[in-house]
């Protein structure tokens, strides 16, 4: 056996143990502070929380007619938020998608079309409608329109 | 130096960090689900869709039947449609030969060789017009648009364009006139029978355009007529005296000023005509002067205050309801001579286009 490598590990031993006699000595923190913070979201939609889904029933309509919905978006961050519109589904009264472009959905802001994403300033309000148009020769149904608003990630 | 196994462990480890930090992050701020009933756009005779109209009558050979139906739109867009004609036999056969279905805003009317059809020639708004012909003075050749349950009061007013490309008195113009019933829901026919069986309940008013103040008797140009504006049509009545050019207008006859305008001792009314329900208005080559070899287009016409433009629906042609418009049309079932005798049954389809 070799009598450098037989020395080296007793010597590696010592180095270790007078690394921990030297640091037992030195304070590792002069104080420590524990900070419990609740963060609600920055945007709210209606005034409600991301997962309390606002729900509504519009006036029937007929088709070849567009409805509309009012909402509320509010920015209650310092910070200007980004946000976007996505449409979820679109369902028939048998939770069927529709998909063949008979309703279409768009969004918008004081009446014209809202260029995503939308930026809310800090701790700013407004105003959206969500527009529900109807092909005229849509079969008459009750549909369903799923719609989130969304942070935007670019 | 790493080994394979290694790589994959810090590569996993990565992912599971990544996957936590996003879960940390909001995917919506909110969520709207938005429930809406829809109902369809276009109604026929304000039925569903799946309900059908249905009508039946005994015709013979030869008959020509017309049916009144309306459309509607419930729609905010102009909405294309078209009709669509199938014909069976009583054994579910499609069997056509003998029957022409054809679809219009108004009724054509023809006596003695008096001929009255829709025309392409010449229009002045759509895509057809009523082309009028008279060969000799006795001769009628008419567009009627039957009501029933209308007011003369409700209507109030009554335009209406020709044009004339030749007569032998250039004076002549296709002229209106309105069937008026003390009762509502009365056919020209009952019109007619009470008429001859002298019942007080039938009252007539008519207007000819050469009695108009400013009228001209140029050929080949569109003419407005109007019961209403600067020169308001003058109307002549049943029970009145024969004086056109002093007859009262048609707002006269509706709020009665016309019991007091009288010409040879006679009122032109006995009562208002307000109240009255209009039977039908017909516009009108022939009846009265002289008809030899005359030719002239009705088109563009306003009943009240909506447009009732004369119109031909071909079949499998598209056509348009504006936002909200009330189309009546007339469905004309024409039998021929020689048809085979049968039980038939036409299905209109109005369908989106």
């Amino acid at each position: 056996m070799d009598k450098r490598r037989v020395l080296k590990v007793p010597v590696a031993v010592l180095i270790v143990a007078l690394a921990s006699i030297i640091a037992y000595a030195v304070i590792q923190y002069y104080g420590q502070i524990t900070t419990t913070v609740p963060v609600e979201q920055a945007v709210w939609v209606d005034g409600k929380r991301f997962n309390e889904t606002i729900t509504e029933t519009l006036a029937p309509t007929y088709g070849g007619c567009t409805v509309y919905a009012n909402h509320t978006l509010e920015n209650r961050g310092d910070a200007e938020a980004k946000v976007k519109f996505a449409l979820v589904n679109i369902t028939d009264s048998k939770g069927t998608p529709v998909t063949d472009n008979t309703v279409s959905v768009t969004w918008l802001l004081e009446g014209n079309p809202i260029i995503q994403p939308l930026t809310i300033p800090a701790h700013a309000t407004v105003n959206f409608t969500i527009a529900i148009s109807f092909h005229y020769a849509i079969m008459p149904d009750t549909y369903t329109v799923i719609v989130q608003v969304e942070p935007y990630v670019p | 130096m790493l080994t394979k196994k290694k790589t994959a462990i810090l590569v996993l480890a990565l992912a599971m960090c990544i996957g936590v930090a996003s879960a940390a992050l909001l995917q919506y701020y909110g969520k709207i689900i938005s429930t809406v009933d829809v109902k369809q756009a276009i109604y026929l005779d304000g039925h569903l869709y799946n309900i059908p109209v249905e009508e039946s009558f005994t015709a013979t050979p030869g008959d020509i039947i017309w049916k009144p139906h309306y459309l509607e739109s419930k729609a905010n867009v102009p909405i294309e449609m078209m009709f669509d004609t199938k014909i069976t036999n009583s054994s579910g056969l499609p069997d056509g030969d003998g029957i022409i279905v054809t679809y219009s805003t108004a009724i054509l009317q023809q006596i003695g060789t008096g001929v009255a059809q829709w025309s392409t020639g010449t229009t002045r708004k759509g895509a057809y017009s009523v082309k009028l012909t008279t060969v000799t003075t006795d001769d009628i050749a008419r567009a009627y648009v039957p009501f029933g349950a209308t007011t003369l009061a409700e209507i109030g007013r009554v335009s209406f364009w020709t044009y004339v490309t030749h007569a032998d008195n250039q004076w002549v113009r296709p002229w209106v006139g309105i069937y008026l019933h003390k009762n509502p829901g009365v056919t020209l026919e009952q019109w007619f029978a009470d008429y001859y069986a002298g019942s007080p309940n039938v009252f007539y008013i008519q207007a000819e355009p050469c009695y108009t103040d400013g009228y001209s008797s140029d050929f080949d140009v569109w003419q407005y007529w109007d019961s209403e504006g600067q020169h308001p049509l003058k109307w002549e009545s049943l029970e009145g005296p024969d004086y056109p050019y002093g007859a009262p207008t048609l707002q006269q006859y509706i709020n009665g000023d016309a019991m007091s305008i009288i010409y040879d001792e006679t009122a032109f009314a006995s009562r208002e005509y307000g109240t009255l329900y209009v039977v039908g208005i017909k516009f009108q080559a022939g009846y009265g002067g002289t008809w030899a070899n005359f030719q002239g287009y009705v088109d563009d016409v306003t009943i009240g205050n909506e447009p009732w433009d004369l119109e031909l629906f071909p079949e499998d042609t598209s056509f348009t309801l504006q936002p909200g418009e009330r189309l009546d049309f007339y469905i004309k079932y024409e039998f021929a001579t020689n048809i085979t005798p049968d039980v038939y049954t036409i299905t209109t389809e109005v369908q989106p286009t």
